[in-house]
């Protein structure tokens, strides 16, 4: 497989991935070409079945340091209330596409490709996902992240404790506690 | 934890992220796009700057063993080159000396009474 074609591949699932940490649309672009950018410059020329794996270990760094930044920006302001851009928080405050705006989308025309179920179940279903949406947006950075690499990548404990540099036992816990959260939250929808 | 439940969260999760990505704006796809073809640029010419690196370091006719071997060929060749006419300018350095030597009054002072000496040596023992 080319380098290209993987990218291809990975780019739409990275940006979303990115999207539901940071909730603004620049951030995660940003995250997402970082991520790109070092694949490309330090391990394109590994073979091809190691790319998912340190694509996915990339981009949980950059996550992560995405996280820590933010976190001492907050902090930042928080102790100088008057200091310039103290305003501005993150979450598609400068006018970017803004994940908070995809909730609000339509719920039937979310679910179009429910075309067998019937119109009252097509509606709940489209409710629980915008549910389920909402409360992954919510999930702690680490609960957010070990979920979608789990449920949406397909990756096994150890490959998630791989990439996101933690051990297995801790993968097992923040993956409980975000089934836990969800499953309260969606208890009714599903 | 309930598994039912659980599968059933699984299954709507999947469904949820991959309509997510149906709803990414045509100007950001743009910019993936843009930031894909960026990354593909870079891994081009990595490719070509570490073959053009290999090229300049050894050429095909060039091996790192050749190359040692010759330095170490050229390394003996002056050495022995260097070392030759320091050896030659000693030998032929030593009978100048001895010229020398003889040609200086008190060693041969020393020569000329070593008779002395001896007979004087004779009569210590005799005695």
């Amino acid at each position: 497989m080319q380098l290209e074609q993987f990218i291809e591949q990975s780019e739409q699932r990275a940006y979303q991935t990115a999207l539901y940490a940071t909730r603004n649309s620049e951030d995660a672009l940003d995250i997402v070409q970082d991520a790109m950018m070092k694949l490309a410059q330090q391990y394109s020329d590994k073979p091809s079945v190691e790319w998912g794996p340190l694509f996915h270990k990339i981009l949980q760094s950059k996550i992560h340091d995405w996280y820590r930044r933010r976190n001492v920006r907050q902090k930042w302001i928080a102790l100088n209330p008057f200091s310039i851009g103290g305003g501005a928080t993150d979450g598609g405050s400068n006018g970017n596409q803004s994940y908070d705006g995809d909730s609000n989308s339509d719920p039937i025309e979310n679910a179009a490709e429910l075309k067998n179920t019937k119109p009252d179940d097509k509606l709940a279903q489209s409710r629980a996902m915008n549910v389920l949406n909402d409360a992954v947006q919510n999930l702690p950075q680490r609960q957010q992240q070990v979920f979608l690499l789990r449920t949406w990548d397909g990756l096994n404990v150890a490959e998630t404790a791989s990439a996101m540099g933690c051990s297995q036992g801790s993968v097992k816990t923040h993956y409980s506690r975000a089934v836990h959260k969800l499953r309260e939250l969606l208890e009714d929808h599903i | 934890m309930n598994d039912s439940f659980e599968n059933k969260l699984i299954a709507l999760s999947e469904k949820t992220f991959n309509k997510q990505l149906q709803n990414i704006d045509e100007d950001v796809l743009q910019r993936l796009r843009q930031s894909r073809q960026n990354a593909v640029e870079v891994a081009q010419m990595q490719v070509k700057t570490k073959s053009n690196a290999i090229t300049v370091s050894f050429p095909s006719w060039l091996s790192p063993v050749s190359t040692a071997t010759a330095f170490a060929s050229i390394a003996l060749i002056a050495s022995s080159l260097w070392i030759q006419p320091v050896i030659q300018a000693e030998l032929t350095a030593s009978p100048l000396e001895d010229i020398s030597m003889l040609m200086t009054s008190d060693e041969f002072e020393l020569y000329e009474n070593l008779d002395f000496y001896i007979w004087l040596e004779d009569e210590d023992n005799a005695s």
